[in-house]
């Protein structure tokens, strides 16, 4: 028999730390982040009845974090050239391996949201382009264009290759 | 496929290169060379955009789910019952990290450990299950039970528990309003209110006839409910037996 309170379990042990990353790099903020977290897992306890297919319930937790995020923060978010990524608490806490992933990190910090949200979407849930634009209200290829270009931004903040910066000027 | 276009698609989506992706870099050295660096770029950035969550954040999110709709009311498996139990001792749930507390008061950690323990702990069906409301008789039984007396009413109780804590009978109570969890404990765990938040949860541990209350809720986002008025009403309503 279906039991509630062990699917919400399930999905909490499941889901919460790829919710938190989403939610952190949306708000670049600990404490916001987990506050996202805690309500849309409220908010996901009021709606089990419709979350047991749990693919499903994977979207629909990331397309609630956002307009929780919309809702709570967004107007008060400083705009994104503002962000000083050095101050953004815990952004380099659990990093001490690689130094590119340190500075990846710290111009992701940078990225406009517009592009590192798609991003984000694509290395912690693997979405394709199509599930990432339907969970962000955007066509396929304006995800495209985002990622290509989010990625492009990247890779020229890392200098990684300066010959290869043609690709995006033309 | 020509070069441009390889690269245009494999930057918007490396992870999954398709069959004319795979089919132009088998003929393009160029290609290959950049291909190859990408992917160094996407393990790192993968690294970067999987930040460490904190500690205990799964235990947080079922606590503050059973302040809001009672305790887990089924025996939980041993295996995740001992995980949950380790994860809110490492993260000591209660001081530092996540519950800050306000006025800069200690609370013994244990003791709000202990407390954490309790409300994510498995119950016995609640008394108000069937109704979602508490007879007042059985309200001034569970607090009897507990070693507390009467003069007045709590107000709405949504379901009640005879609870045990260092293996003395508490009294654990969800209200009606808002929701707010009471666990009214026959300790002095304090001598004057202190109140804590943190982590979507906010609570109050005030002095209550001969024991202490403990009040906690969920908060998020300023919506915070404003507890003290409740704690006035149980301070006046319960009794030393
Ligand atoms: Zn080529
Ligand atoms: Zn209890």
């Amino acid at each position: 028999m279906w039991n509630r309170e062990t699917q919400f379990t399930a999905l909490v042990k499941a889901l919460s730390n790829d919710l938190y990353r989403y939610a952190f790099w949306l708000c670049r903020h600990r404490e916001q982040a987990e506050d996202l977290v805690q309500e849309t897992f409220a908010r996901a306890w009021r709606a089990m009845d419709n979350l047991r297919d749990d693919r499903a319930a994977r979207a629909w937790l990331l397309v609630t974090l956002r307009r929780e995020h919309a809702r709570l923060y967004e107007r008060i978010r400083p705009a994104q050239t503002d962000i000083d990524p050095d101050s953004v608490p815990g952004l380099y806490r659990d990093l001490d391996s690689s130094t590119e992933a340190w500075a990846l990190r710290r111009q992701l910090a940078l990225l406009p949201i517009e592009y590192s949200e798609p991003l984000v979407l694509q290395v912690i849930g693997g979405y394709s382009g199509e599930e990432i634009a339907s969970m962000l209200d955007l066509t396929p290829a304006a995800v495209t264009t985002r990622l290509f270009r989010a990625r492009q931004q990247l890779r020229r903040a890392l200098r990684a290759d300066p010959e290869d910066l043609e690709v995006a000027a033309r | 496929m020509n070069c441009l276009e390889f690269r245009k698609k494999l930057l918007a989506d490396p992870r999954a290169p398709t069959s004319d992706l795979r089919a132009h870099r088998d003929l393009c050295p160029e290609c290959t060379v950049f291909a190859g660096r990408i992917e160094r770029m996407e393990q790192a950035l993968t690294e970067a955009v999987l930040i460490e969550p904190p500690e205990g954040l799964a235990a947080r999110i079922l606590l503050r789910r059973s302040l809001v709709d009672g305790p887990s009311v089924r025996a939980p498996p041993r295996r995740h019952f001992l995980a949950l139990a380790a994860s809110v001792a490492t993260a000591s749930i209660g001081l530092g990290a996540f519950l800050m507390w306000r006025r800069g008061e200690e609370v013994d950690s244990a003791v709000a450990r202990e407390l954490v323990a309790h409300l994510l702990g498995a119950h016995p069906p609640g008394l108000g299950a069937q109704v979602r409301r508490v007879p007042e008789a059985d309200v001034v039984g569970l607090l009897a039970r507990a070693g507390f007396g009467t003069r007045g009413s709590l107000g709405e109780v949504a379901n009640g528990w005879p609870c045990e804590f260092r293996q003395q009978p508490i009294a654990h109570f969800l209200m009606a309003a808002n929701p707010v969890t009471a666990l009214v404990l026959p300790f002095d765990f304090v001598r004057r209110a202190q109140l804590f938040f943190g982590a979507g949860i906010s609570g109050i541990l005030a002095p209550c006839a001969h024991g202490t209350l403990a009040l906690l809720t969920a908060f998020t986002g300023g919506r915070e409910v404003d507890l003290e008025p409740l704690v006035e009403r149980f301070q006046s309503a319960i009794i030393s037996a």
